[in-house]
Protein backbone atom coordinates (compact mmCIF):
# COMPACT_ATOMS: atom_id res chain seq x y z
CA UNK A 1 0.00 0.00 0.00
CA UNK A 2 1.67 3.56 -0.79
CA UNK A 3 -0.24 6.57 0.17
CA UNK A 4 1.34 8.93 -2.19
CA UNK A 5 -0.52 7.01 -5.21
CA UNK A 6 -4.05 8.34 -3.87
CA UNK A 7 -4.44 11.65 -6.29
CA UNK A 8 -2.81 9.30 -9.52
CA UNK A 9 -5.22 6.70 -8.65
CA UNK A 10 -8.26 9.01 -8.62
CA UNK A 11 -7.06 9.91 -11.74
CA UNK A 12 -6.67 7.18 -13.13
CA UNK A 13 -10.07 5.68 -12.09
CA UNK A 14 -11.71 8.35 -13.62
CA UNK A 15 -9.94 7.66 -17.25
CA UNK A 16 -10.47 4.22 -17.15
CA UNK A 17 -13.97 4.71 -17.55
CA UNK A 18 -13.29 6.31 -21.36
CA UNK A 19 -10.93 3.17 -22.04
CA UNK A 20 -12.87 1.24 -25.21
CA UNK A 21 -14.87 -1.89 -24.25
CA UNK A 22 -15.45 -4.27 -26.97
CA UNK A 23 -18.41 -3.05 -27.83
CA UNK A 24 -17.14 0.06 -28.63
CA UNK A 25 -14.90 -1.58 -30.66
CA UNK A 26 -17.08 -3.79 -32.57
CA UNK A 27 -19.47 -0.64 -33.61
CA UNK A 28 -16.42 0.56 -35.01
CA UNK A 29 -15.58 -2.71 -36.67
CA UNK A 30 -19.11 -2.69 -38.21
CA UNK A 31 -18.87 0.31 -39.61
CA UNK A 32 -19.94 0.70 -43.18
CA UNK A 33 -16.85 2.24 -44.08
CA UNK A 34 -13.73 3.52 -42.66
CA UNK A 35 -15.38 7.36 -42.56
CA UNK A 36 -17.99 5.70 -40.09
CA UNK A 37 -15.63 4.19 -38.52
CA UNK A 38 -13.43 6.95 -37.44
CA UNK A 39 -16.64 8.68 -36.96
CA UNK A 40 -17.19 6.01 -34.09
CA UNK A 41 -14.27 7.17 -32.42
CA UNK A 42 -15.07 11.47 -32.14
CA UNK A 43 -16.47 10.87 -28.77
CA UNK A 44 -13.27 9.05 -27.11
CA UNK A 45 -10.10 10.12 -25.93
CA UNK A 46 -8.92 9.77 -29.64
CA UNK A 47 -10.81 12.13 -31.44
CA UNK A 48 -8.07 14.65 -30.73
CA UNK A 49 -6.52 15.22 -34.60
CA UNK A 50 -8.70 12.72 -35.68
CA UNK A 51 -9.74 15.04 -38.38
CA UNK A 52 -6.37 14.57 -40.09
CA UNK A 53 -6.50 10.80 -40.39
CA UNK A 54 -6.75 10.67 -43.95
CA UNK A 55 -4.47 7.39 -44.64
CA UNK A 56 -3.05 4.22 -43.02
CA UNK A 57 0.14 6.19 -41.87
CA UNK A 58 -1.65 8.95 -40.69
CA UNK A 59 -3.45 7.01 -38.42
CA UNK A 60 -0.31 5.26 -37.43
CA UNK A 61 1.45 8.33 -36.47
CA UNK A 62 -1.84 9.42 -34.68
CA UNK A 63 -1.93 6.33 -32.50
CA UNK A 64 1.52 6.98 -31.62
CA UNK A 65 0.70 10.81 -30.93
CA UNK A 66 -1.77 9.16 -28.13
CA UNK A 67 0.77 6.60 -26.56
CA UNK A 68 3.10 9.99 -26.22
CA UNK A 69 0.34 11.58 -24.60
CA UNK A 70 -0.42 8.40 -22.27
CA UNK A 71 3.17 7.50 -21.39
CA UNK A 72 3.74 11.64 -20.34
CA UNK A 73 0.53 11.32 -18.26
CA UNK A 74 2.05 8.38 -16.24
CA UNK A 75 5.71 10.00 -15.98
CA UNK A 76 3.75 13.02 -14.38
CA UNK A 77 1.79 11.04 -11.95
CA UNK A 78 4.19 8.16 -10.62
CA UNK A 79 6.42 8.79 -8.13
CA UNK A 80 8.75 5.96 -8.97
CA UNK A 81 9.98 6.86 -12.50
CA UNK A 82 12.14 4.33 -12.11
CA UNK A 83 9.61 1.46 -12.79
CA UNK A 84 7.30 3.87 -14.94
CA UNK A 85 10.21 4.53 -17.22
CA UNK A 86 11.04 0.46 -17.85
CA UNK A 87 8.09 0.52 -20.36
CA UNK A 88 9.49 4.05 -22.28
CA UNK A 89 12.84 2.13 -22.11
CA UNK A 90 11.25 -0.77 -24.30
CA UNK A 91 10.76 1.33 -26.74
CA UNK A 92 14.50 2.58 -27.15
CA UNK A 93 15.33 -1.37 -27.36
CA UNK A 94 13.04 -1.63 -30.30
CA UNK A 95 14.71 1.32 -31.99
CA UNK A 96 18.38 -0.53 -31.12
CA UNK A 97 16.85 -3.53 -33.07
CA UNK A 98 15.52 -1.32 -35.49
CA UNK A 99 18.77 0.54 -35.76
CA UNK A 100 20.90 -2.77 -36.57
CA UNK A 101 18.16 -3.99 -38.99
CA UNK A 102 19.69 -0.31 -40.86
CA UNK A 103 23.02 -1.49 -40.63
CA UNK A 104 22.86 -5.11 -41.66
CA UNK A 105 21.69 -3.52 -44.83
CA UNK A 106 17.43 -4.21 -44.11
CA UNK A 107 15.40 -1.22 -45.62
CA UNK A 108 14.09 0.57 -42.88
CA UNK A 109 11.30 3.30 -43.04
CA UNK A 110 11.40 6.17 -40.04
CA UNK A 111 8.06 5.17 -38.60
CA UNK A 112 9.35 1.87 -37.25
CA UNK A 113 10.98 3.90 -34.51
CA UNK A 114 8.96 4.10 -32.29
CA UNK A 115 8.61 7.33 -29.59
CA UNK A 116 8.52 8.45 -26.13
CA UNK A 117 11.85 6.82 -25.73
CA UNK A 118 14.40 7.74 -22.92
CA UNK A 119 17.04 8.52 -25.75
CA UNK A 120 16.33 10.51 -28.42
CA UNK A 121 16.60 8.12 -32.05
CA UNK A 122 18.72 10.07 -33.84
CA UNK A 123 21.41 9.13 -31.00
CA UNK A 124 20.93 5.62 -30.89
CA UNK A 125 20.78 5.28 -35.02
CA UNK A 126 24.55 7.11 -34.48
CA UNK A 127 25.15 5.44 -32.11
CA UNK A 128 24.72 2.35 -33.71
CA UNK A 129 26.21 3.57 -37.13
CA UNK A 130 29.42 5.07 -35.79
CA UNK A 131 30.05 2.48 -32.54
CA UNK A 132 30.56 5.41 -30.64
CA UNK A 133 28.01 4.73 -27.57
CA UNK A 134 30.23 5.81 -24.65
CA UNK A 135 27.65 9.45 -24.62
CA UNK A 136 24.66 7.24 -23.76
CA UNK A 137 23.15 5.87 -20.81
CA UNK A 138 25.04 3.27 -19.16
CA UNK A 139 23.02 0.78 -19.45
CA UNK A 140 22.24 1.33 -23.00
CA UNK A 141 25.80 2.08 -23.59
CA UNK A 142 26.53 -1.40 -22.03
CA UNK A 143 23.84 -3.36 -24.24
CA UNK A 144 25.19 -1.62 -27.42
CA UNK A 145 28.53 -2.84 -26.63
CA UNK A 146 27.36 -6.15 -26.64
CA UNK A 147 25.58 -6.26 -29.40
CA UNK A 148 28.19 -4.97 -31.54
CA UNK A 149 30.39 -7.90 -30.16
CA UNK A 150 27.24 -10.34 -31.28
CA UNK A 151 27.04 -8.11 -34.48
CA UNK A 152 30.66 -8.73 -35.78
CA UNK A 153 31.26 -12.28 -34.63
CA UNK A 154 27.49 -13.59 -35.92
CA UNK A 155 27.69 -12.79 -39.48
CA UNK A 156 24.76 -10.14 -39.02
CA UNK A 157 22.61 -12.44 -36.82
CA UNK A 158 19.46 -10.40 -36.67
CA UNK A 159 17.78 -12.80 -34.70
CA UNK A 160 20.52 -13.80 -32.33
CA UNK A 161 20.20 -9.54 -32.00
CA UNK A 162 16.93 -9.35 -31.54
CA UNK A 163 16.88 -12.07 -28.63
CA UNK A 164 19.57 -10.63 -26.66
CA UNK A 165 18.12 -7.44 -26.49
CA UNK A 166 15.00 -9.07 -24.99
CA UNK A 167 17.01 -10.92 -22.81
CA UNK A 168 18.87 -7.52 -21.64
CA UNK A 169 15.73 -5.44 -21.30
CA UNK A 170 13.60 -8.01 -19.31
CA UNK A 171 16.37 -9.28 -17.07
CA UNK A 172 16.67 -4.92 -16.41
CA UNK A 173 13.04 -4.66 -15.59
CA UNK A 174 12.86 -7.68 -13.53
CA UNK A 175 15.70 -6.73 -11.46
CA UNK A 176 14.64 -3.14 -11.37
CA UNK A 177 11.03 -4.41 -10.13
CA UNK A 178 12.92 -6.55 -6.93
CA UNK A 179 15.03 -3.79 -6.48
CA UNK A 180 11.97 -1.55 -6.02
CA UNK A 181 10.41 -4.44 -4.07
CA UNK A 182 7.17 -4.40 -6.67
CA UNK A 183 5.84 -7.64 -6.70
CA UNK A 184 3.11 -6.88 -9.43
CA UNK A 185 5.84 -5.45 -11.55
CA UNK A 186 8.12 -8.15 -11.17
CA UNK A 187 5.25 -11.08 -11.70
CA UNK A 188 4.45 -8.77 -15.11
CA UNK A 189 8.08 -9.32 -16.06
CA UNK A 190 8.26 -12.72 -14.99
CA UNK A 191 5.51 -13.46 -17.33
CA UNK A 192 6.74 -11.80 -20.15
CA UNK A 193 9.65 -13.65 -19.80
CA UNK A 194 7.47 -17.15 -19.81
CA UNK A 195 5.63 -16.12 -22.87
CA UNK A 196 9.26 -14.86 -24.71
CA UNK A 197 10.60 -18.47 -23.99
CA UNK A 198 7.68 -20.25 -25.20
CA UNK A 199 7.29 -18.27 -28.08
CA UNK A 200 11.24 -18.44 -28.94
CA UNK A 201 10.26 -22.53 -28.27
CA UNK A 202 7.77 -22.90 -30.74
CA UNK A 203 9.40 -20.68 -33.25
CA UNK A 204 12.74 -22.77 -33.12
CA UNK A 205 10.73 -25.76 -33.10
CA UNK A 206 9.17 -24.72 -36.57
CA UNK A 207 12.47 -23.81 -37.83
CA UNK A 208 13.98 -27.18 -36.60
CA UNK A 209 16.98 -25.74 -34.92
CA UNK A 210 18.95 -27.52 -32.41
CA UNK A 211 18.82 -27.84 -28.54
CA UNK A 212 22.07 -25.53 -28.54
CA UNK A 213 20.47 -22.97 -30.79
CA UNK A 214 17.46 -22.76 -28.47
CA UNK A 215 20.19 -22.87 -25.26
CA UNK A 216 21.70 -19.53 -26.44
CA UNK A 217 18.55 -17.56 -27.18
CA UNK A 218 15.96 -18.73 -23.47
CA UNK A 219 16.26 -15.83 -21.26
CA UNK A 220 17.07 -16.71 -17.99
CA UNK A 221 15.20 -16.25 -14.39
CA UNK A 222 11.36 -17.10 -15.72
CA UNK A 223 8.99 -19.03 -13.58
CA UNK A 224 9.16 -21.81 -16.16
CA UNK A 225 12.98 -22.84 -15.74
CA UNK A 226 15.50 -22.88 -18.74
CA UNK A 227 15.76 -26.64 -18.36
CA UNK A 228 12.03 -27.23 -18.73
CA UNK A 229 12.48 -26.48 -22.15
CA UNK A 230 15.86 -27.65 -22.99
CA UNK A 231 14.24 -30.89 -21.76
CA UNK A 232 11.16 -30.92 -23.90
CA UNK A 233 12.96 -29.42 -27.01
CA UNK A 234 13.72 -33.14 -28.76
CA UNK A 235 10.29 -34.37 -28.21
CA UNK A 236 7.23 -33.40 -29.46
CA UNK A 237 4.53 -30.28 -29.09
CA UNK A 238 2.20 -32.62 -27.40
CA UNK A 239 4.75 -33.56 -24.73
CA UNK A 240 5.38 -29.55 -24.25
CA UNK A 241 1.60 -29.10 -23.77
CA UNK A 242 1.36 -31.75 -21.20
CA UNK A 243 4.39 -30.61 -19.24
CA UNK A 244 2.60 -27.18 -18.62
CA UNK A 245 -0.22 -29.07 -17.85
CA UNK A 246 -0.09 -27.94 -13.98
CA UNK A 247 1.09 -24.15 -14.75
CA UNK A 248 -0.98 -21.47 -15.90
CA UNK A 249 0.22 -21.35 -19.36
CA UNK A 250 -1.56 -24.32 -20.02
CA UNK A 251 -4.77 -23.44 -21.68
CA UNK A 252 -3.13 -20.65 -23.71
CA UNK A 253 0.04 -22.63 -24.79
CA UNK A 254 -2.87 -26.24 -25.82
CA UNK A 255 -5.16 -23.51 -27.30
CA UNK A 256 -2.69 -21.36 -29.36
CA UNK A 257 -0.29 -24.40 -30.60
CA UNK A 258 -3.79 -26.31 -31.95
CA UNK A 259 -4.50 -22.67 -33.94
CA UNK A 260 -1.38 -22.31 -35.21
CA UNK A 261 -1.27 -26.19 -36.35
CA UNK A 262 -4.61 -25.67 -38.22
CA UNK A 263 -3.88 -22.01 -39.64
CA UNK A 264 -0.58 -22.07 -40.02
CA UNK A 265 0.31 -18.34 -38.31
CA UNK A 266 1.05 -17.34 -34.72
CA UNK A 267 -1.43 -14.95 -34.30
CA UNK A 268 -3.99 -16.61 -32.54
CA UNK A 269 -1.53 -17.38 -30.28
CA UNK A 270 -0.31 -13.69 -29.85
CA UNK A 271 -3.33 -12.91 -29.10
CA UNK A 272 -3.53 -15.57 -26.27
CA UNK A 273 0.10 -14.06 -24.82
CA UNK A 274 -1.63 -10.46 -24.67
CA UNK A 275 -4.71 -11.60 -23.33
CA UNK A 276 -2.85 -13.40 -20.48
CA UNK A 277 -1.02 -10.57 -19.91
CA UNK A 278 -4.10 -8.37 -19.90
CA UNK A 279 -5.84 -10.15 -17.42
CA UNK A 280 -3.02 -10.63 -15.48
CA UNK A 281 -2.83 -6.36 -15.02
CA UNK A 282 -6.50 -6.66 -14.50
CA UNK A 283 -5.84 -6.79 -10.89
CA UNK A 284 -4.94 -3.66 -10.27
CA UNK A 285 -8.43 -2.57 -10.75
CA UNK A 286 -8.62 -3.83 -7.14
CA UNK A 287 -6.08 -1.78 -5.93
CA UNK A 288 -6.62 1.26 -4.23
CA UNK A 289 -3.49 2.62 -3.53
CA UNK A 290 0.20 1.83 -5.44
CA UNK A 291 1.43 2.26 -8.86
CA UNK A 292 -0.26 -0.61 -9.84
CA UNK A 293 -3.42 0.96 -11.28
CA UNK A 294 -0.92 3.61 -13.51
CA UNK A 295 0.70 0.40 -14.65
CA UNK A 296 -2.61 -1.89 -15.43
CA UNK A 297 -3.83 1.38 -17.49
CA UNK A 298 -0.59 1.51 -19.37
CA UNK A 299 -1.01 -1.96 -20.20
CA UNK A 300 -4.57 -1.75 -21.17
CA UNK A 301 -3.66 1.61 -23.23
CA UNK A 302 -1.07 -0.01 -25.57
CA UNK A 303 -3.76 -3.35 -25.96
CA UNK A 304 -6.19 -0.76 -27.12
CA UNK A 305 -4.15 0.95 -29.38
CA UNK A 306 -3.20 -2.87 -30.48
CA UNK A 307 -6.66 -3.50 -31.06
CA UNK A 308 -7.10 -0.14 -32.85
CA UNK A 309 -4.75 -0.75 -35.27
CA UNK A 310 -6.32 -3.94 -35.91
CA UNK A 311 -9.50 -2.28 -36.67
CA UNK A 312 -8.63 0.59 -38.46
CA UNK A 313 -5.89 -0.90 -40.66
CA UNK A 314 -8.56 -3.57 -41.68
CA UNK A 315 -10.51 -1.08 -42.35
CA UNK A 316 -8.55 0.39 -44.79
CA UNK A 317 -7.40 -2.62 -46.10
CA UNK A 318 -10.74 -3.88 -46.67
CA UNK A 319 -10.52 -6.99 -44.60
CA UNK A 320 -13.70 -8.63 -43.51
CA UNK A 321 -14.86 -7.91 -39.89
CA UNK A 322 -15.24 -11.76 -39.04
CA UNK A 323 -11.02 -11.68 -39.81
CA UNK A 324 -10.46 -8.37 -37.94
CA UNK A 325 -12.49 -9.49 -35.07
CA UNK A 326 -10.43 -12.83 -34.46
CA UNK A 327 -7.65 -10.45 -33.58
CA UNK A 328 -8.61 -8.47 -31.13
CA UNK A 329 -7.54 -8.81 -27.78
CA UNK A 330 -10.01 -8.78 -24.69
CA UNK A 331 -10.26 -4.97 -23.34
CA UNK A 332 -9.63 -3.36 -19.79
CA UNK A 333 -12.83 -2.79 -19.03
CA UNK A 334 -16.33 -4.08 -19.70
CA UNK A 335 -19.56 -2.10 -19.54
CA UNK A 336 -20.96 -4.78 -16.75
CA UNK A 337 -17.28 -4.67 -14.74
CA UNK A 338 -16.05 -1.04 -15.15
CA UNK B 1 -1.40 21.86 40.18
CA UNK B 2 0.39 18.54 38.94
CA UNK B 3 -3.75 17.36 38.47
CA UNK B 4 -4.81 20.16 36.57
CA UNK B 5 -2.07 19.84 34.43
CA UNK B 6 -2.51 16.05 33.16
CA UNK B 7 -6.21 16.89 32.84
CA UNK B 8 -4.88 19.80 30.56
CA UNK B 9 -2.47 16.90 28.57
CA UNK B 10 -5.47 14.71 28.25
CA UNK B 11 -8.36 17.37 26.84
CA UNK B 12 -5.14 18.57 24.51
CA UNK B 13 -4.57 14.38 23.57
CA UNK B 14 -8.08 14.12 22.72
CA UNK B 15 -8.45 17.72 20.13
CA UNK B 16 -4.83 16.43 18.73
CA UNK B 17 -4.54 12.83 18.19
CA UNK B 18 -8.72 12.92 16.40
CA UNK B 19 -7.72 16.13 14.64
CA UNK B 20 -4.19 14.08 13.04
CA UNK B 21 -6.15 11.24 12.47
CA UNK B 22 -8.90 13.57 10.48
CA UNK B 23 -6.65 15.52 8.55
CA UNK B 24 -4.35 12.19 7.00
CA UNK B 25 -8.10 10.24 6.51
CA UNK B 26 -9.35 13.93 4.57
CA UNK B 27 -6.33 14.36 2.93
CA UNK B 28 -6.11 10.55 1.63
CA UNK B 29 -9.91 11.15 0.41
CA UNK B 30 -9.31 14.91 -0.53
CA UNK B 31 -6.18 13.75 -3.06
CA UNK B 32 -8.31 10.64 -4.56
CA UNK B 33 -11.32 12.95 -5.21
CA UNK B 34 -9.03 15.91 -6.49
CA UNK B 35 -7.10 13.13 -9.00
CA UNK B 36 -11.34 12.30 -10.32
CA UNK B 37 -12.24 15.95 -10.67
CA UNK B 38 -9.01 16.83 -12.38
CA UNK B 39 -10.99 14.51 -15.17
CA UNK B 40 -14.37 14.60 -14.29
CA UNK B 41 -15.13 18.19 -12.38
CA UNK B 42 -18.92 18.23 -12.56
CA UNK B 43 -18.37 15.02 -10.18
CA UNK B 44 -18.05 17.13 -6.83
CA UNK B 45 -21.06 17.11 -5.41
CA UNK B 46 -20.63 12.93 -5.65
CA UNK B 47 -17.14 13.26 -4.21
CA UNK B 48 -18.22 15.68 -1.26
CA UNK B 49 -19.73 13.90 1.50
CA UNK B 50 -16.77 10.83 1.26
CA UNK B 51 -14.40 13.63 1.49
CA UNK B 52 -15.75 15.47 4.45
CA UNK B 53 -16.84 12.14 6.58
CA UNK B 54 -13.30 11.47 8.01
CA UNK B 55 -13.18 14.88 9.09
CA UNK B 56 -15.86 13.85 11.74
CA UNK B 57 -13.44 12.38 14.70
CA UNK B 58 -11.47 15.47 15.00
CA UNK B 59 -14.58 17.27 15.56
CA UNK B 60 -15.50 14.72 17.92
CA UNK B 61 -12.03 15.11 19.64
CA UNK B 62 -12.67 18.83 19.75
CA UNK B 63 -15.89 18.32 21.46
CA UNK B 64 -14.36 16.35 24.24
CA UNK B 65 -11.55 18.27 24.41
CA UNK B 66 -14.57 21.49 25.28
CA UNK B 67 -16.06 19.12 27.86
CA UNK B 68 -12.64 19.22 29.81
CA UNK B 69 -12.19 22.92 29.47
CA UNK B 70 -15.74 23.44 30.90
CA UNK B 71 -15.24 20.52 33.30
CA UNK B 72 -11.77 22.55 34.63
CA UNK B 73 -13.56 26.10 34.65
CA UNK B 74 -11.37 27.39 31.99
CA UNK B 75 -13.33 29.59 30.66
CA UNK B 76 -14.82 31.08 32.86
CA UNK B 77 -11.57 31.48 35.41
CA UNK B 78 -12.68 29.64 38.16
CA UNK B 79 -10.31 26.50 38.41
CA UNK B 80 -11.10 23.89 41.40
CA UNK B 81 -8.47 22.24 43.04
CA UNK B 82 -7.60 19.01 41.32
CA UNK B 83 -5.59 16.31 42.97
CA UNK B 84 -3.19 14.57 40.73
CA UNK B 85 -5.80 11.09 40.67
CA UNK B 86 -8.75 13.50 39.69
CA UNK B 87 -6.48 14.65 36.81
CA UNK B 88 -5.46 11.17 35.78
CA UNK B 89 -9.18 10.54 35.94
CA UNK B 90 -9.99 12.98 33.44
CA UNK B 91 -6.58 12.08 31.11
CA UNK B 92 -7.89 8.82 30.80
CA UNK B 93 -11.82 9.65 30.14
CA UNK B 94 -9.84 11.54 26.70
CA UNK B 95 -8.41 8.72 26.10
CA UNK B 96 -11.04 6.62 24.37
CA UNK B 97 -11.59 9.59 21.98
CA UNK B 98 -8.17 10.23 21.11
CA UNK B 99 -7.17 6.76 19.88
CA UNK B 100 -10.39 5.76 18.32
CA UNK B 101 -10.55 9.01 16.36
CA UNK B 102 -6.75 8.84 15.38
CA UNK B 103 -7.30 5.09 14.13
CA UNK B 104 -10.66 5.02 12.83
CA UNK B 105 -10.32 8.60 10.91
CA UNK B 106 -7.08 7.11 8.57
CA UNK B 107 -9.08 4.34 8.17
CA UNK B 108 -11.96 5.99 6.84
CA UNK B 109 -10.09 7.93 5.16
CA UNK B 110 -8.66 4.84 3.36
CA UNK B 111 -12.02 3.33 2.76
CA UNK B 112 -13.18 6.99 1.48
CA UNK B 113 -10.58 7.00 -1.35
CA UNK B 114 -10.90 3.55 -2.61
CA UNK B 115 -14.82 4.08 -2.68
CA UNK B 116 -14.12 7.52 -4.78
CA UNK B 117 -12.11 5.48 -7.21
CA UNK B 118 -15.71 3.53 -6.87
CA UNK B 119 -17.66 6.55 -7.67
CA UNK B 120 -15.69 7.69 -10.67
CA UNK B 121 -16.50 4.55 -12.63
CA UNK B 122 -20.05 4.16 -11.43
CA UNK B 123 -22.66 6.35 -11.00
CA UNK B 124 -24.69 5.91 -7.99
CA UNK B 125 -22.06 4.03 -6.11
CA UNK B 126 -20.99 6.92 -4.22
CA UNK B 127 -23.39 5.89 -2.08
CA UNK B 128 -22.58 2.31 -1.45
CA UNK B 129 -19.27 3.27 -1.13
CA UNK B 130 -19.96 5.92 1.84
CA UNK B 131 -21.95 3.01 3.70
CA UNK B 132 -18.77 1.27 4.11
CA UNK B 133 -17.08 4.37 5.41
CA UNK B 134 -19.94 5.01 7.48
CA UNK B 135 -19.26 1.70 9.46
CA UNK B 136 -15.84 2.86 10.60
CA UNK B 137 -17.47 6.05 12.30
CA UNK B 138 -18.97 3.80 13.93
CA UNK B 139 -15.90 2.92 16.25
CA UNK B 140 -14.79 6.82 16.62
CA UNK B 141 -18.64 7.29 17.99
CA UNK B 142 -18.42 4.56 20.31
CA UNK B 143 -15.05 6.34 21.51
CA UNK B 144 -16.74 9.57 21.79
CA UNK B 145 -19.71 8.31 23.93
CA UNK B 146 -16.94 6.84 26.08
CA UNK B 147 -15.09 9.63 26.51
CA UNK B 148 -18.40 11.82 27.06
CA UNK B 149 -19.96 9.45 30.02
CA UNK B 150 -16.44 9.20 32.06
CA UNK B 151 -15.87 12.94 31.77
CA UNK B 152 -19.54 13.72 33.32
CA UNK B 153 -19.27 10.72 35.41
CA UNK B 154 -16.13 12.27 37.33
CA UNK B 155 -16.31 15.09 39.83
CA UNK B 156 -14.45 17.68 40.87
CA UNK B 157 -13.45 19.89 43.98
CA UNK B 158 -13.65 18.78 47.64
Amino acid sequence: MDNRYAYAVGKIRAKEVRLLDLPKLLSILEAENIEEALKGLSDTDYREGLALVKQEEDFDLHLSLHMERVYGLISELTHDPQLTDLFILRNDFHNIKVAFKKKCGASVEEEYYLAPSVVNREEIVEAVETGNFFRLPPLLAGTLQEIEGIYNSSKKNIQLIDTTLDEIYLSHCLQVSQQAKCEFLERLFLIQIDLTNIRTFLRLKEMDKGRDFLKNRLISGGLLERDHFLKSFAGSLESFVDSLRFKDYYGIVKDGIESWKKSGSFSFLEKLFDDYLLNFVKKAKYISFGIEPLIGYLVAKEMEVKNLRTVIVGKFNGLFPEIIKEKLREAYISSRNL
Amino acid sequence: MGGLVVAIIGGAMAVFMAGIGSSIGVGLAGQAANGVLSESPEKFGRMFLLVALSGTQGFYGFVVGFLVIIKLGLLVGEIPVISLYQGLQIFGACMPIAFSGLISAIHQGKVCAAGIGVAAKQPGAEMRALIYAALVETYALLGLVTSFFLLTGIRLGS
